[in-house]
């Protein structure tokens, strides 16, 4: 059982987001496999998934997030003391990718570090365990991150949105750093198999409408009742939600389902336009609240992982709105036909 | 004291498929002693100019195996630098005459590069190159056509004035009967041939090439034995420059070429406007106007100017790469250096047959490794 | 496969140029690429000024339809440097964005 318990010694000091240059639109991939792409489009909420280059992996988006989070940070990169990068697409089965990420932003090597999988919430897991070190006075600095270049099965109902980016959160204990203060956090899981990649496979499977009401609703809406339940809150107690988003619809539904309005959600669907960069998904997505939000604003954050389960996380932004907006530049796209996906994908060489 | 070239020879330029490294040591290294009418054991040592042995024969070692080869039980020796190989090979085995350690040697230069295939083969080139340069994923033909780009922005050359190169070495190769390419191209081929690395295309770019070249050098006094033509080197200059064209403070100058240039013509003792005719190092075409500039013959910047007119052809005022050049004639690494050697040997004893150069007393030889990391002259006369 | 042992011995180098900004000093196309690059190809690479005043060569990505010319700005990105095998251990270093 976790226990109530509100973070004092914890906030956010810096976050960083990397979303690849290029996008494939739903209608592309629609088309390939003569289905109309305009109702699955409509039906997904989703238009279009961005999609990393050839070159481009979990880690170096990885490094990219983390980058830009360390920039914002403005902090000596040898001052952080954990890394943690969750994901479900590393680069290596066995080798971690938290280390060459800790090389590459010079972090040294007197860290806690540790590459987690728990799906789409691998990345939040890591905020998680980096928030509680902070909390325990082990750490002052720590990296958090959620990366994933997504691989899914040519003509499977996934591939319209399964895509690549990378979120990082840099935590700190110093108050007077903070953008943001974590308030309180928790956890909702259990054994349910909707969606699971055997080692040898090179595709993930899943249990098909399996994966909404008893997966995703359960955990998300349920994770969040017993959340708001603990730190006795209700929805109209916060100012923006984010919801891992899989599509458009789930969160949506999740939202109406909990009390939620659409105006709360309205920084959290990018998933319109970028897909669901699976552990990145919720990370992506509360940097665009962030970048957004005004000063005492509220924030709640559910993240989803198959397997299953959920965290919740509760965040009170203490600084003004971002003047510089990092994800203003997710304009700047190049559209991809359906053989250069394959080729970015590494399906085809 | 002078050194002497008493004989030469050149193997057939090609994709020589039935033929190893050993093959061409063999062919060039006893061909060249035959021509020369000495005695094979009197030769006292021999000079190997080879980049790529190890590479695309899995062979180190390889003095002994010229040794074993041409049955020369005396030291042999490897000298490698890159495309330049043949190049030092000569100037190590002209130093080690005018020292008075020897006086009668075989320099042979060879490569055998078609066992690979291509992206090996370029792969393996960029040994020539520096580390950053391979991480960049950079080719030879990406490194020169980094060149071109900025000589045609700072002196308004274009892929036309490049074409020129190639059509002139082409006409001269289908001269050449040892030449890889030995026919003629026309414009419109040069200005169509698919793009390698823009601006160079495909027939802007030495092809790869199996071959081996070899020369005998003598000292004055064994020469003299010799009734016959004798040809004299009258300079033999290396110069080193960065390995990485990012270190260099202008790209479209090569300062090893001019700085071997300086000292080749002060060793010789003689004026640019003495030189007949030169083969320069053509690897890619710019690669043949840079270097007329760097030796001096052309102000930087007007090197391509002379291509429009007939100067730098076969009875012009200064004949450039009568063998066809590397582009034409072809470009087994090791062995071009040595290969330009053969050449101007032919050219000066009257034996070039319908690309004679007539009258030619004066030569000039350039052999460059890399972009220019190592660069070889040598000046020649009857 | 290449060597794990160079790969560790070059992280103290081959981070130092991420973030940094530059101009395109001079920029070519690769159409016939080294071993190793294939998949990439065709990829643009240049010599780059940084702002500091050293130049370096390198990789350009994500340049799509873009030509990139001198004078462009870019900035240092982590990437993978080729396309690795199955089997070794994973090349990452510095190539450069257009900005």
């Amino acid at each position: 059982m976790i226990k109530l318990k509100k973070f004092t010694k914890v906030g956010i000091v810096g976050y960083g987001v990397y979303v690849p240059q290029f996008r494939i639109l739903v209608n592309t991939i629609a088309k390939t496999w003569d289905k109309d792409g305009e109702s699955i489009s409509l039906a997904l909420g989703v238009k279009q998934k961005a999609v990393a280059n050839m070159d481009e992996d979990c880690l170096t988006m990885a490094v990219g997030a983390s980058w830009q989070a360390l920039q914002m940070a403005k902090i000596n990169p040898q001052k952080i003391g954990a890394c943690f990068v969750g994901s479900e697409s590393f680069p290596y089965a066995v080798k971690p990718t938290s280390t060459v990420l800790a090389e590459a932003l010079g972090i040294g090597n007197d860290y806690f570090s540790a590459d987690l999988q728990f799906a789409c919430k691998a990345g939040t897991a890591g905020v998680q365990i980096v928030a509680s070190m902070i909390e325990a006075g082990l750490i002052d600095y720590g990296l958090a991150v959620g990366s994933d270049k997504s691989q899914s099965k040519p003509n499977d109902a996934l591939e319209f949105t399964a895509a690549s980016a990378a979120g990082a959160l840099i935590l700190g204990s110093n108050k007077k750093d903070w953008l943001a203060s974590l308030d309180y956090t928790s956890s909702l899981s259990s054994d349910t198999p909707d969606f699971w990649r055997r080692s040898t496979q090179e595709y993930p499977s899943h249990a098909g409408r399996f994966t909404g009401k008893p997966a995703y609703f359960k955990h998300v809406v349920g994770g969040t009742k017993l959340f708001l339940a603990k730190i006795n809150k209700s929805p109209k107690d916060f100012d923006y939600v984010v919801f891992h988003s899989p599509n458009k619809k789930f969160p949506v539904k999740a939202a109406k389902m909990l009390g939620f309005t659409t105006e709360q959600l309205k920084y959290s669907l990018l998933v319109e336009n970028i897909g669901n960069p699976y552990s990145a998904s919720s990370l992506v997505s509360l940097a665009n609240v962030l970048d957004n939000s005004s000063k005492n604003a509220k924030i709640l954050v559910t993240s989803y992982g198959s397997g299953a389960g959920s965290d919740s996380f509760s965040f009170t932004r203490l600084s003004g709105q971002a003047k510089q907006k990092l994800t203003a530049n997710l304009k700047d796209v190049q559209e991809l036909d359906y053989g250069q996906y394959l080729r970015f994908m590494g399906v085809v060489r | 004291m002078k050194v002497a070239v008493l004989g030469a020879y050149q193997t057939k330029f090609g994709e020589l498929w039935d033929k190893s490294l050993a093959d061409l040591i063999f062919e060039a290294g006893n061909e060249a002693i035959k021509d020369s009418g000495v005695d094979k054991k009197d030769i006292q040592s021999g000079f190997l100019g080879n980049k790529l042995g190890p590479q695309t024969t899995g062979q180190n070692h390889l003095g002994a195996l010229m040794a074993e080869v041409l049955d020369i039980k005396v030291p042999v020796v490897r000298v490698e630098a890159a495309c330049a190989s043949g190049g030092v090979a000569m100037a190590q085995a002209v130093q080690s005459i005018k020292s008075g350690q020897y006086e009668l040697v075989l320099v042979v230069g060879a490569e055998k590069m078609t066992d690979v295939g291509g992206e090996q083969i370029a792969e393996a080139l960029m040994g020539a190159a520096s580390e950053s340069e391979r991480q960049a994923g950079l080719t030879f033909p990406g490194l020169y056509a980094l060149i071109a780009c900025e000589y045609f922005a700072k002196f308004g050359a274009s892929q036309k004035d490049l074409a020129r190169v190639a059509i002139k070495n082409h006409y001269h190769a289908s001269l050449n009967p040892k030449a890889q390419f030995p026919f003629c191209i026309t414009e419109k081929q040069a200005q169509t041939s698919s793009d390698v690395a823009w601006p160079l295309r495909l027939l802007d770019c030495s092809g790869v090439t199996d071959g081996a070249a070899a020369v005998v050098l003598a000292s004055e006094r064994v020469a003299g034995k010799f009734k016959k033509n004798k040809v004299f080197i009258s300079a033999s200059c290396q110069a080193s420059d960065t390995l990485s064209l990012d270190k260099r403070p202008d790209i479209t100058t090569l300062c090893s070429t001019k700085t071997a240039a300086k000292f080749a013509f002060s060793q010789a003792g003689i004026e640019r406007k003495d030189v007949d005719f030169v083969e320069a190092h053509d690897c890619f075409t710019i690669a043949e106007i840079i270097a007329l500039e760097d030796l001096g013959f052309y102000k930087k910047g007007q090197g391509y100017l002379a291509y429009k007119n007939n100067e730098l052809r076969l009875g012009g005022k200064l004949a450039v790469n009568l063998s066809g050049g590397l582009k034409a004639c072809g470009h087994p690494v090791g062995a071009t250096g040595v290969k330009q050697i053969v050449e101007v040997y032919n050219q000066l004893s009257g034996r070039a047959g319908v690309r004679q150069s007539k009258g030619a007393k004066v030569a000039l030889t350039h052999n460059v490794g890399g972009t220019g990391g190592t660069v070889v002259v040598h000046i020649l006369n009857k | 496969m290449n060597s794990p042992i160079k790969i560790w011995r070059d992280n103290k180098t081959k981070y130092q140029n991420l973030g940094k900004a530059g101009k395109i000093v001079v920029a070519t196309k690769i159409n016939t690429p080294v071993d190793g690059f294939s998949a990439f190809a065709p990829y643009w690479v240049a010599i780059i000024t940084l702002d500091g005043g050293q130049k370096v060569t390198a990789q350009l990505v994500d340049t799509g339809k873009f030509l990139p010319k001198k004078g462009d700005k870019v900035i240092g990105v982590c990437r993978r440097i080729k396309a690795p095998d199955k089997v070794g251990v994973i090349e990452y270093g510095i190539k450069f964005k257009i900005i």
